[in-house]
């Protein structure tokens, strides 16, 4: 084995000097983004930390805007096309950087200033770029503070590992401190902070370390050791140690070994693949080499959704400068250990996401789910050992590397270590992306960090379609508990529903989104989801009868128990969970009425007095059903034969004034005007 | 032959993955067309019918071109109970969509859905050609075709 000493490779360190440091100073306007040189070179990790920390703790200003895919939805490019722009003469440069994770204050800009205070501005838009441009130009000690989210400094100026190297100081929003206070940033804490495509900042944040530390100072087995004794368990779902499934691989007899990283992160309502492949793309590349290196693999897979377009771009960019710079293909670093990775686009198909179908779209088939075992571990891609995993669980892999077992053990439960990455989404204030330790309780992330209004909230979904619609309470989220609450964590999407949101009509949804995505294998799955979306349907429209329930319980029960794999199995999940807790809304609509005035069909629009006429809802009715009365109390009604229920009416009306009502209801209500 | 497919013979081993070919040819045509796919069976060495067992698969190929603008409305979790079926009840009625027809007798837009864009705090998103709109109303529907409409 080769020594760390005898590794200097040509350092890049110069270039990078002279084409930030001293051009920028000769030539003001030109700032010169930072590239990879053409060259193949084995560069080393030093000069790599050096140069990383050039653009990440220089003595410029340094503005970040978070341009991931929430970020765009919000308009974040617009802000940083116009912040780009701008003649900065040198002292400030501009970053496109990923997701920090708070979604719900996209577009986010933060500024780190040359003495290491970091500046959050949330929620941007034009009219407060010039605190911004303030902030970023003058000097210490004059900066301006409305707008401003909060303030933290770096414990150590100059050093920046993650978002936990640094201490609030001020906090203008206290929303903002809220959201990240009970969080613990392990594997996502360099989300956000810098640009996911350049690797010299990533090995700045203390990127590369574990890979070092696994190629040099660890043998295989001992790796494996770490891994299993830390106690990880797959984030995709499942909840399979992780150290186990290695050593699988580790003992079999075959030596030609896969490993596959899982990105085909297919559950509505999750989202924290994307937003680490976007944000930080080779925290996942290392753990996918600390894999690859334990179980003796030279080639990996990543497979990913087609539906994250940034994702895949990403991706590419950071399996490129892998490759240039020498941290992937032949003998990375300079030791013996080899290893590509190629990407693998699915095309959309949530049934992908299950490892042996994903195997089957590799080998150019239909993407059926196969009889296990066996597993894949053991016989999987092109029939050899194949190690898949989900691609939070390789994020965490350096971690644990890096830190060690115990440590990985001090936060989550004992069954259930280590932290786990949620999405917040619904009708809640905060949304996004969050790291917190597993077993955390419910109360904390709904109403703590996500702020949501403990009255209002009716049902939680966890785990995506194939988990369960359970009511609002409070507990705490490990694998354990929230399965014996009849749902699952699954890969950690929690969509929060209020009480404005019709059970029966979500379940209908969620059915409709499995029937289309059954791969059509099992005729139980494909046939009998179809049927239990058409009785679905039929209580949505009003025209339920008395047996439909016994018929809804005894289908669903019948899918769950003759389908073949995971999807099949769990299909039903939010029919039988919903049926179990809302059990009076089902009935409600077999009688004709929607609790929630959701479904269409059984619900009518009014306009309550006192009414302004300020006749919003009047032009934005696409279908003429608001109209004048013209009798002796001549006021705007909504005609209910012309009523198309597009909610334009009820969107528009700066007073609240358009009312919703279920056919009962209405009746009454009815009577009382006329 | 195009250029894309022949690229197949260079890649190694372990690159010749069939979907990425796919991906490639339906990013060059905007669709799949049978001429390409038994070209590419022809290279891989694998019968059409399997191919098309790939293609009908997956939800993103298309086998027929589509419209010049398109138009993803999502349907995850979060978009959906916070209004995305609206946005598509709007857009069908615009663009006077029949059932089973997902482009509009002009030819101008393609309606189609996705399954989670990964940005619920924007909830409800629309894709318009690759760009992501968050929180859109159903009555903003008529703005945003008028736009695309201008464009031509």
């Amino acid at each position: 084995m080769i020594s760390r000493s005898e590794l200097k490779g040509p350092s890049v360190h110069k270039y990078q000097v002279c084409k930030s440091g001293l051009e920028s100073k000769k030539n003001p306007i030109g700032l010169a983004t930072y590239k990879v040189p053409d060259f193949p070179v084995n560069v080393s990790l030093e000069s790599l930390i050096a140069e990383g920390k050039i653009t990440l703790c220089s003595n410029q200003s340094r503005i970040n805007v978070g341009v991931a895919t929430c970020g765009r939805a919000a308009g974040a490019m617009d802000i940083y096309n116009n912040l780009e722009k701008r003649d900065w003469c040198g002292a400030v440069r501009v970053f496109k950087v990923g997701c920090i994770g708070a979604c719900y204050a996209e577009p986010l800009v933060h500024i780190r200033t040359p003495e290491g205070k970091h500046y959050f501005y949330g929620n941007v838009d034009m009219s407060i770029f010039w605190h911004i441009i303030k902030t970023a130009e003058e000097k210490p000690g004059t900066k301006t503070l409305p707008f401003l989210w909060a303030i933290t400094q770096e414990s150590k100026t100059g050093i920046l590992r993650g978002i936990q190297d640094m201490e609030l100081i001020k906090v203008q929003n206290s929303g903002f401190r809220d959201f990240f206070q009970p969080q613990v940033r392990r594997i996502s804490g360099r989300c956000g902070l810098i640009d996911p495509e350049n690797i010299a900042e990533f090995a700045a944040m203390g990127g590369f370390g574990a890979l070092e530390k696994a190629l040099f100072r660890l043998k295989r087995k001992q790796i494996i050791d770490i891994i299993r004794t830390s106690g990880l368990r797959g984030r995709g779902g499942a909840g399979f140690p992780t150290g186990d499934k290695m050593n699988i691989a580790y003992e079999n007899a075959d030596l030609v070994r896969y490993v596959i990283a899982n990105a085909d992160e297919g559950d509505p309502g999750a989202y924290m693949d994307r937003v680490l492949l976007e944000s930080d793309p080779f925290s996942v590349l290392e753990g996918m080499m600390i894999t690859a290196l334990a179980i003796g693999a030279s080639q990996g897979y990543i497979y990913v959704r087609h539906e994250y377009p940034m994702a895949v771009h990403a991706l590419k960019k950071a399996i490129n400068c892998a490759h240039k710079v020498g941290f992937l293909g032949n003998n990375v670093l300079g030791s013996s250990f080899s290893f590509d990775i190629t990407l693998v686009e699915s095309g959309g198909a949530f049934i992908c996401g299950e490892e042996t179908a994903m195997l089957q779209i590799m080998g150019g088939k239909r993407g059926e789910p196969q009889l296990r075992p066996p597993y894949p571990v053991r016989q999987g891609f092109q029939n050899h050992p194949t190690v898949i995993n989900n691609i939070e669980t390789l994020a965490n892999i350096p971690w644990i590397i890096l830190n060690g077992a115990e440590a990985y053990r001090e936060l989550g439960t004992p069954k259930s270590p280590g932290t786990k990455i949620f999405c917040l989404a619904g009708d809640i204030k905060r949304m996004g992306f969050i790291e917190v330790p597993l077993g955390t309780s419910t109360k904390v992330l709904i109403e703590k960090i996500g702020a949501g209004d403990k009255e209002s909230i009716k049902a939680l979904q966890i785990g995506g379609p194939s988990g369960g619609i359970v009511p609002y309470k409070d507990f705490s989220l490990d694998y354990e508990t929230v399965e014996s609450a009849g749902a699952i964590i699954g890969s950690g999407g929690l969509v929060t529903l209020n009480k404005k949101r019709c059970m029966v009509d979500i379940a209908r949804h969620m059915v409709n989104f499995m029937a289309s995505e059954s791969c059509g294998k099992c005729s139980i799955c494909r046939g009998g989801l179809l049927e239990l979306e058409a009785r679905l349907l039929t209580l949505t429209s009003g025209k339920g009868y008395p047996s439909i329930l016994t018929e809804i319980e005894a289908l669903s029960k019948a899918i769950s128990s003759i389908s073949l794999c995971g999807f099949g199995k769990t299909a039903a999940t939010p029919v039988t969970t919903t049926l179990t807790y809302f059990r009076d809304e089902y009935e409600a609509h077999v009688n004709g009425k929607c609790p929630a005035v959701f479904c269409k069909p059984l619900i009518n629009f009014e306009i309550v007095l006192p009414c302004r006429e300020c006749h919003a809802c009047h032009s934005v009715c696409p279908s003429g059903a608001v109209k004048r009365r013209t009798d002796k109390n001549e006021r705007l009604v909504v005609d209910s034969k012309l009523c198309i229920k597009c909610w334009a009416c009820y969107e528009a009306c700066p007073f609240d004034r358009i009312r919703i009502v279920s056919e009962e209801l209405h009746g009454k209500d009815d009577r009382n005007h006329s | 032959m195009t250029e894309k497919l022949a690229a197949w013979e260079k890649l190694s081993r372990n690159d010749k993955l069939l979907i990425n070919m796919l991906h490639l040819i339906q990013e060059e045509q905007g669709y799949i067309s049978r001429n390409r796919l038994a070209e590419l069976a022809e290279k891989a060495e694998v019968p059409v019918s399997q191919l098309q067992g790939l293609v009908s698969f997956f939800n993103s190929f298309r086998t027929y071109p589509a419209g010049k603008h398109r138009i993803s409305v999502c349907y995850g979790t979060a978009c959906y109970a916070k209004g995305a079926p609206l946005i598509n009840d709007r857009l069908v009625d615009e663009l006077k969509l029949k059932d089973n027809i997902d482009t509009s007798s002009d030819g101008l837009v393609t309606l189609e859905h996705v399954y989670c864009v990964g940005a619920c705090s924007r909830a409800p998103l629309i894709v318009v050609d690759g760009e992501i709109s968050g929180k859109i109303k159903s009555h903003q529907v008529p703005l945003i075709l008028e736009s695309l409409r201008r464009k031509e």
